[in-house]
């Protein structure tokens, strides 16, 4: 019983250490059609993010989540800070800039995860599943058979 | 797998001494400081930096389509993640206290109102172009129902919208009085809140590292009021703001107060610290020292309401199993041990004392106000001055 107790956090322990993995993988690339989408969804002004974005992002492939992040939100900061010493209100970028790196992001990305999500939601949440139910039917009838 | 055997290993049903203070996991010791790392960064990940959690959101998206038709936000992962937990988490519950039907019942409410009205609710509205709504959080927990952008969003959703909008002033202002003066905090904090779901739930084994200190008590009751008067002044501006068009009043502008609030209380204590800080300092961290609606809810049962745990003290064998599990630092044995009545603002009304209590020294009731509170004053304690007590009594 003990047995299958330590089986058990060990197994939710594997899931838990492949489910943090994950946010070190995938690869992003920014395509035009996705540049495009996202500057008019939000209706950015700004020439000087735009030609940022054309030169440093647009047709890179990035291989981590972190450098993807840091290149966008470095050119936000940039631009920002050079409409704000002007005084170009409209043309400033009000969004959060992570949360703006996470909208480009989501559809920015690639790698196994998002080619499997299927697969990955059912290992990562649900494998023990069967075995939970198992268990438990075994447990009731040793609880039901030790009581007579 | 890990916790459906315990139905076994932990023998027969009903609470026992099974070595909590000494489990590397329960007692502040490395693994409770793993847990501790690991929560702290995932939250700190899901506020700050949702840009690195894509990966996550990618395995939910098919869910996430499934129910609104919109591909995952890292709300939305965090929304499941929280039901998901407070699931299995139930499950412990249930086998650990499957002596005590207060406390299935009660696991049961909080996690169908957190599966349905704060999650599945939400986001079928979402798919009907409705705005996302969760019908149980009451302002000031749901402290942006008055920004701007709500309020503008409510008024142009039509009925629904205006509904939404006059059901969140009502509960606010009629339904959590009326509730708490019949039944006092537990039906919100420990029936029908999330955050208390997941900090009955997941917070159950760290339920006796809430500090039991006088300090803390003092602490607690500066800064759960001083949220309350924050929020309470936040709204003010933006309401303020909203009605004049003026943006800002006496030099302070309303959004600063907006992004103070949302940063400091929102995201650091609500998120970070509230459930980052489980495996240290207690399940209940959120709820005790920085809920503003908690804040509320205690003012009035510790004035006007018919709640209180009644003590049996005859029966008291100061073993102090309720002091040691009360989540919010009470220490109800002293109540227990001089037969008062606990009426603490803070109390949520979990139960766990008197599901803990080998006596069944201590009971949850809702009774008649009269004579609700009844204090004893301790002749040798150490801020009464005896003279003047004897005295005071001889004059009456």
């Amino acid at each position: 019983m003990k047995s299958i107790q330590n089986i058990g956090l060990a197994l939710f322990l594997v899931g838990l250490m492949i489910f943090t993995s994950f946010i070190f993988f995938g690869k992003y690339e920014v395509t035009p059609h996705i540049l495009d989408e996202t500057l008019t969804s939000k209706g950015i002004k700004s020439e000087l993010f735009i030609n940022n974005l054309n030169t440093n992002v647009l047709g890179k492939e990035f291989s981590n989540s972190f450098s993807f992040s840091s290149a966008i939100t470095k050119s936000l900061e940039q631009t920002n800070e050079a409409h704000k010493l002007n005084s170009e209100w409209d043309k400033v970028i009000w969004d959060k800039p992570h949360s703006f790196v996470y909208e480009i992001a989501k559809k920015s990305g690639s790698g196994f995860v998002k080619e499997n999500k299927g697969l990955f939601w059912w290992l990562t949440f649900w494998a023990w599943n069967p075995w939970c139910a198992y268990v438990y039917s075994t447990i009731c009838d040793y609880f039901r058979s030790s009581r007579n | 797998m890990y916790i459906v055997p315990s139905v076994i290993t932990l023998g027969r049903p009903g609470i026992k001494n099974n070595g909590i203070w000494l489990n590397a996991a329960t007692n502040r010791s490395w693994i409770g400081w793993f847990a501790f790392i690991f929560l702290v960064s995932f939250y700190i990940l899901l506020y700050f930096r949702p840009d690195y959690i894509i990966n996550w959101t990618y395995i939910v998206d098919p869910i996430s389509e499934s129910l609104s038709g919109n591909l995952a936000s890292q709300w939305f992962l965090y929304g499941l993640l929280y039901c998901i937990v407070m699931s299995v988490m139930a499950v412990r519950m249930y086998i650990k206290y499957r002596h005590n039907k207060y406390q299935i019942l009660r696991t049961t409410s909080v996690l169908f109102f957190q599966i349905v009205f704060a999650f599945l609710i939400p986001e079928l509205l979402v798919r009907f172009e409705k705005p996302w709504y969760d019908f149980k959080n009451a302002f000031p927990l749901d402290y942006d129902f008055f920004y701007s952008w709500s309020l503008d969003e409510l008024i142009a959703n039509g009925g629904l919208g205006l509904f939404i909008l006059i059901w969140g002033i009502v509960l606010t202002l009629v339904i959590v009085p009326v509730m708490v003066y019949f039944f006092g905090k537990r039906w919100y904090c420990s029936w029908v809140c999330g955050c208390g779901g997941l900090a009955e739930t997941l917070g159950d084994p760290y339920r006796q590292l809430s500090d039991k200190s006088l300090k803390a008590w003092k602490l607690e009751r500066w800064l759960v009021h001083g949220v309350l008067v924050f929020a309470l002044i936040m709204t003010g501006f933006t309401l303020y703001t909203y009605f004049s068009g003026v943006d800002g009043l006496l030099g302070i502008r309303t959004q600063t107060i907006q992004d103070i609030y949302g940063f400091l209380i929102g995201s650091v204590f609500a998120g970070v610290i509230g459930t980052g800080f489980y495996p240290i300092f207690g399940s209940r961290v959120w709820c005790r020292f920085g809920c503003p609606l908690a804040a509320y809810l205690g003012i009035v049962q510790r004035f006007k309401s018919r709640f209180r745990i009644t003590t049996n003290g005859g029966q008291c064998i100061s073993c102090g199993n309720c002091s040691t599990y009360c989540e919010q630092g009470i220490d109800v044995r002293a109540y227990a041990q001089k037969g008062e009545n606990i009426v603490r603002s803070s109390c949520v009304g979990c139960g766990i004392c008197s599901a803990v209590c080998p006596r069944g020294v201590l009971k949850l009731e809702n009774g008649p106000e009269n004579g609700r509170i009844n204090p004893t004053e301790i002749l040798l304690g150490n801020d009464v001055n005896l003279m003047n007590l004897v005295n005071h009594e001889n004059k009456n």
